[in-house]
């Protein structure tokens, strides 16, 4: 039953958020399309229309017949809606159905299986007794009374697997026709058929979803079935988060006497404090790594790390760890929401400070985040007034910062902090929608606009699928995202079974960040006891320093990770990683496995490491280069020459272009 | 059947050995085969080299050649004004900043150039946008997919990958206008760290790692063919450049800063004769919105510092009639300034040109400080195109034809000698 928990909460969602919420937030978004025209004026011609038929010009006519025409085209769509949601809870009850009868299925046999043991210990006995006496008849009919017993026992264990077999193949069928009628009702992608789902397809998940595993995580992801499996990785919040707290504080103010010290003394109290911030937010980058590598909710952590590039701040700018360390937090809370995350955004004391919304005030305003607010978090500079008729304007850019007036933090608690005195009180215009607008409402007028949920969506899909989507994938995430209210785990729920995550064009085309590629090696290898400074100044040089990204655009993707030092930086550290002296790759490789040859070892390695084949020529070259090596049995006693021989053949596999991406 | 991407020096044998004699076939990628035939000839402009230096951030060119003779001059600024009597002038209309005196000499030597309003029409106001369309020299940014200088590179040496074309100094990252759709360029903070450790000196790690990082097996994805060029071209790369680079010296005290480090890198790599046409760095802390006065002024110091011990610097090492160094940055700044005593984005800017071969001395006359731009309201217009000068800067310096280049005809500005 608890296996059919998320389809049943699924649908209760559907239902509730799709025929009732989805109208009324799909409908708004046909509303905000016609904003930048004179909407109310178009209503009352509407309505002046139907009063008076006569007096109507062809114009108004022809209006209020397309008006009349979008109406029926509304009805006909919430009937077809309706109609798809009563066969999709048709189609669950017939899995639940399915379910039950597999689980009485599964008790049946059960009660077989132990008839056919009690069945079988008393044939046994009996044989035995009409073995021992081989000329008494009564006995000798017992032996075959019991043998036939025995054999009508096993034929009803065969009869009941069978029917097991059979059920649970049709509760997959089930399974498989409520996932697909369930995107088709959110609109989202098609799904791939579960019987497909298998070791490639779970790593590919994990990969992309999270940072990668061991053959044995791997493994766990494919015997779920593929609903189990990314249920088990969307649905993060059933499972505790990473036991990993880290305590920073607000930044203090000086001490009182630091006005009466010496310029040399202060000089080197302000030195001091400086290297403070500075070991703060060195810890803060090992901490976050951390718990990249050993979070019981990898997909937690990667869309953290997503939503650190959306709303890229860099520390560097401000310098207080207190403010970034909570920004993190924020983006970890609300790492499913988008929602929540744009109008915490705009309260959140680090961007503030970054895009110096502190320093925007009525009369003095500072169009920073106004325009960042539009141009890279919400709508994207792609869908502005320059490319699309309905895009925010320079006008939308300056009102909408006369709206964040105000919007300021308090320095030594480090907590948002709204000043009145500061606020622009007189009315704006953003976006067609006249207001005396605050901050907040900008936000909601901005997840109203209908390029919002494309932008995050083609933004979320680049970043988990592939660089090259169509135009009518992102439309169809978008849609599922929008009538969600911005909630993202429906959407990559959809997504993280759609032909798109698993087709050909995403396989392998992700050039891993440096941080997947650190995070990445620690996991698949599963090095314990690592030395995340080492790691994070691996990402630093790489050019991945979290908490800097290079602009408030956060960092370009794909292939502008592989400079030719970068490159050369990526081979270096992840050579350094496995050659450090703690690490262990010879109980790694044997943790499950026994290798019988130089050929099954690298073939392993391959497999393990990699999402390609490398070819022919590059296995022989690593065959050749591991040489004879003893069977894994007898690898103990020359542990340390082999563990050595092991990494640098390890080194070398991850110094390929293969290795790179995922 | 593998692709291999070989290393310049055992592509040089193979090619020696003739391809007919191993056989063409397709384990031979297309841009080497390309490579076999004939280099085109080297002309004259084959020589120049073309250093970029950017300004990150928007600079305030207002406070850097300062428009002391506009009587509006001293209205709109108040707390980021430089007194007329601290200008180091110019003419009567202009002046540097008194913290420019190095550019002041080149200037009264001849090396020096100063473009005063360079935009261009509906300017963009975000960093981001704007540094793309500067990058790209083209409105649509970064959808273009390359910037002016990788296309000038692809321009002059089509499909062959064996140079280092552009080498950007201080940064870990290729920037945009680096990038062509062939060529691209070599970046690294330090010479000395831009290398591969894996091998730890021992020569049949060394050989497996060529092997492994250099070639791909045919029909792997586009991806990861592209990043198997990527490493033969970084491994080359890496051996010719920390050869120079430790090999260099200067009589030139450069300042410590990360752009007089830069720069002085760039001597050496010029100076060693690494064929290289383009260099890149750049200097950041130029998004003055608020205190702009002070560090204005440490950023005009270090810019001064470190161009003007990188002119000496060429001169000395009779390199200085072969480079052209340019400033450029995404957009100006306000005329007005705003209510934190700093400016925000604005429009047209000056760009600065430094070297022996350009006609000196300020081209063009400032734009009016109060004739102003919407947008944001209050931005200098521009009256010269930034394609003006990299048209000129193509056609006349690098010898690529601009219009290719750029995709249009600009008129070009009258800047070299």
């Amino acid at each position: 039953m608890r296996k059919l928990l998320h389809l049943s909460r699924a649908l209760s969602a559907v239902i509730l958020g799709g025929c009732l919420a989805l109208s009324p937030i799909v409908d708004r978004s046909v509303v905000g399309q016609e904003e930048g025209k004179p909407k109310q004026g178009k209503t009352d011609e509407a309505e002046k229309a139907n009063d008076a038929p006569k007096a109507v010009k062809p114009k108004e006519a022809k209006q209020a017949k397309a008006n009349q025409e979008r109406a029926r085209a509304r009805a006909a769509n919430d009937a077809a809606r309706r109609e798809q949601a009563s066969r999709l809870f048709d189609a669950m009850r017939e899995s639940w159905n399915l379910e039950s009868a597999l689980e009485k299925g599964r008790g049946e046999l059960g009660r077989n299986q132990s008839r056919l043991a009690e069945a079988s210990k008393a044939a046994n006995a009996a044989r035995e007794a009409a073995n021992a006496a081989p000329d008494d008849k009564p006995k000798a009919d017992k032996a075959a009374a019991a043998t036939d017993a025995e054999k009508q026992a096993t034929e009803a264990v065969e009869n009941a697997k069978r029917q097991v077999a059979e059920q649970s193949g049709k509760l997959n069928e089930a399974m498989d026709t409520v996932a697909t009628l369930e995107a088709d009702l959110l609109g989202g992608l098609k799904l791939i058929p579960s019987k497909d789902w298998d070791y490639e397809k779970a790593r590919h998940l994990l990969a992309r979803a999270g940072f990668g595993g061991t053959p044995s995580e791997i493994q766990a992801l494919v015997d779920m079935g593929m609903y189990k499996a990314v249920q088990y990785v969307v649905e993060y919040h059933e499972r505790p988060t990473a036991n990993l707290e880290l305590d920073v504080r607000p930044q203090s103010r000086g001490p009182a006497y630091e006005q009466y010290l010496s310029g040399m003394a202060r000089q080197e109290l302000q030195q001091r404090q400086r290297r403070n911030f500075r070991n703060q937010i060195a810890d803060m980058r090992k901490w976050w790594i951390r718990r990249m590598v050993e979070s019981p909710r990898p997909l937690e952590e990667k869309l953290t790390l997503f939503w650190h590039d959306h709303f890229a701040v860099n520390f560097r700018d401000f310098n207080d760890p207190y403010l970034v360390h909570s920004q993190n937090q924020l983006f970890r809370r609300y790492a499913d929401q988008f929602n929540g995350l744009l109008h915490g955004i705009v309260q959140d004391p680090a961007m503030i400070r970054y895009l110096d919304n502190h320093t925007n005030r009525k009369g003095n305003g500072n169009e920073n985040l106004g325009r960042e607010l539009q141009e890279l978090f919400s709508i994207g500079e792609e869908n502005s007034a320059n490319h699309k008729p309905n895009g925010y304007s320079e006008n939308d850019v300056r009102e909408a910062s006369r709206a964040l007036t105000g919007y300021t933090y308090d320095a030594p608690t480090g907590q948002f902090r709204f000043l009145g005195s500061r606020y622009d009180e007189t009315p704006k215009d953003v976006l067609g929608k006249k207001g005396n607008w605050s901050g907040d409402e900008v936000v909601d007028i901005l997840l109203q606009h209908p390029s919002t949920a494309n932008y995050v969506s083609k933004k979320l899909f680049e970043f988990f699928v592939h660089r090259n989507p169509k135009p009518e994938t992102i439309d169809a995430i978008a849609h599922v995202l929008r009538s969600n209210n911005y909630e993202l785990r429906p959407m990559l729920r959809n997504l993280f079974m759609s032909e798109e995550f698993y087709g050909a064009e995403a396989r392998a085309a992700h050039i891993k960040s440096p941080a997947e590629l650190m995070v990445g090696t620690i996991k698949t290898l599963g090095i314990k006891d690592v030395d995340y400074a080492r790691i994070d100044a691996a990402c630093q040089t790489a050019g991945h320093a979290l908490f800097e990204p290079p602009n408030v655009a956060g960092w370009d993707e794909g292939q502008a990770w592989i400079t030719s030092k970068q490159l050369l930086d990526r081979y270096n550290f992840v050579a350094e990683l496995v050659d450090q002296r703690n690490v262990d790759i010879l109980a790694t490789l044997t943790d499950g496995a026994e290798f019988r040859s130089a050929e099954e070892v690298v073939d392993h390695l391959i497999r393990r490491c990699l999402v390609l084949d490398i070819g022919a020529d590059k296995r022989k070259a690593m065959i050749d280069f591991l040489g004879e090596i003893p069977p894994s049995s007898e690898w103990t006693v020359r542990r340390d020459e082999i563990n050595a021989r092991l990494k640098a053949i390890v080194v070398m596999l991850l110094g390929s272009p293969e290795y790179q991406v995922s | 059947m593998s692709r291999s991407f070989l290393d310049s020096g055992s592509r040089r044998a193979f090619l020696a050995r003739g391809l007919g004699a191993i056989g063409v076939g397709a384990a031979i990628p297309e841009f080497v085969l390309r490579t076999a035939a004939a280099a085109p000839e080297p002309a004259e402009s084959a020589d120049r080299v073309l250093v970029v230096v950017q300004l990150s951030g928007g600079h305030d060119a207002i406070s850097a050649l300062v428009p002391y003779g506009h009587e509006e001059y001293a209205k709109v600024r108040q707390a980021t004004r430089i007194a007329d009597d601290q200008v180091l002038k110019i003419n009567e209309e202009l002046g540097l900043h008194p913290n420019l005196k190095g550019w002041k000499e080149l200037l009264d030597q001849g090396a020096f150039a100063a473009v005063p309003g360079v935009g261009y029409p509906n300017t963009n106001y975000s960093h981001f946008t704007a540094t793309e369309i500067w990058f790209a020299a083209d409105p649509k940014g970064r959808d273009v997919g390359s910037g002016w200088l990788g296309r000038a590179c692809d321009a002059c040496l089509g499909e062959h990958r064996d140079q280092i074309p552009m080498i950007a100094v201080g940064t870990e990252k290729s920037p945009l206008s680096l990038s062509g759709k062939i060529q691209a360029a070599v970046c690294f903070n330090d010479p000395q760290s831009f290398r591969y450790r894996g091998d730890r000196n021992d020569p049949r790690r060394a050989e497996l790692y060529k092997a492994m990082s250099q070639s791909v097996p045919e029909g792997a994805p586009g991806s990861v063919e592209w990043i198997a060029r990527a490493s033969a071209v970084a491994n080359d790369a890496s051996a010719r450049i920390r050869r120079l680079a430790s090999s260099y010296a200067s009589k030139v005290d450069y300042p410590t800063t990360g752009l007089g480090r830069n720069l002085r890198v760039i001597a050496g790599l010029v100076s060693g004769g690494l064929g290289t046409r383009v260099y890149w760095t750049s200097i950041g802390g130029f998004d003055t919105h608020r205190g702009q006065r002070q560090r204005h002024d440490t950023l005009m110091t270090q810019l001064n510092d470190a161009i003007f011990a990188f002119q000496n610097d060429l001169a000395q090492q009779g390199q200085a009639d072969r480079v052209v160094t340019i400033t450029m940055s995404e957009f100006g700044r306000r005329v007005k300034e705003n209510g934190s005593e700093g400016t925000d984005h604005g429009a047209a800017a000056a760009m600065f040109l430094f070297g022996s071969k350009l006609k000196a001395g300020v081209h063009g006359t400032h734009p009016s400080l109060t004739d102003l731009q919407g947008g944001g309201g209050g931005s200098l217009k521009h009256t010269v195109d930034f394609r003006s000068v990299y048209g000129t800067l193509l056609d006349g310096w690098l010898g690529v034809s601009s219009e290719s280049v750029l995709g249009a005809s600009f008129p070009g500005v009258d800047l070299l000698a």
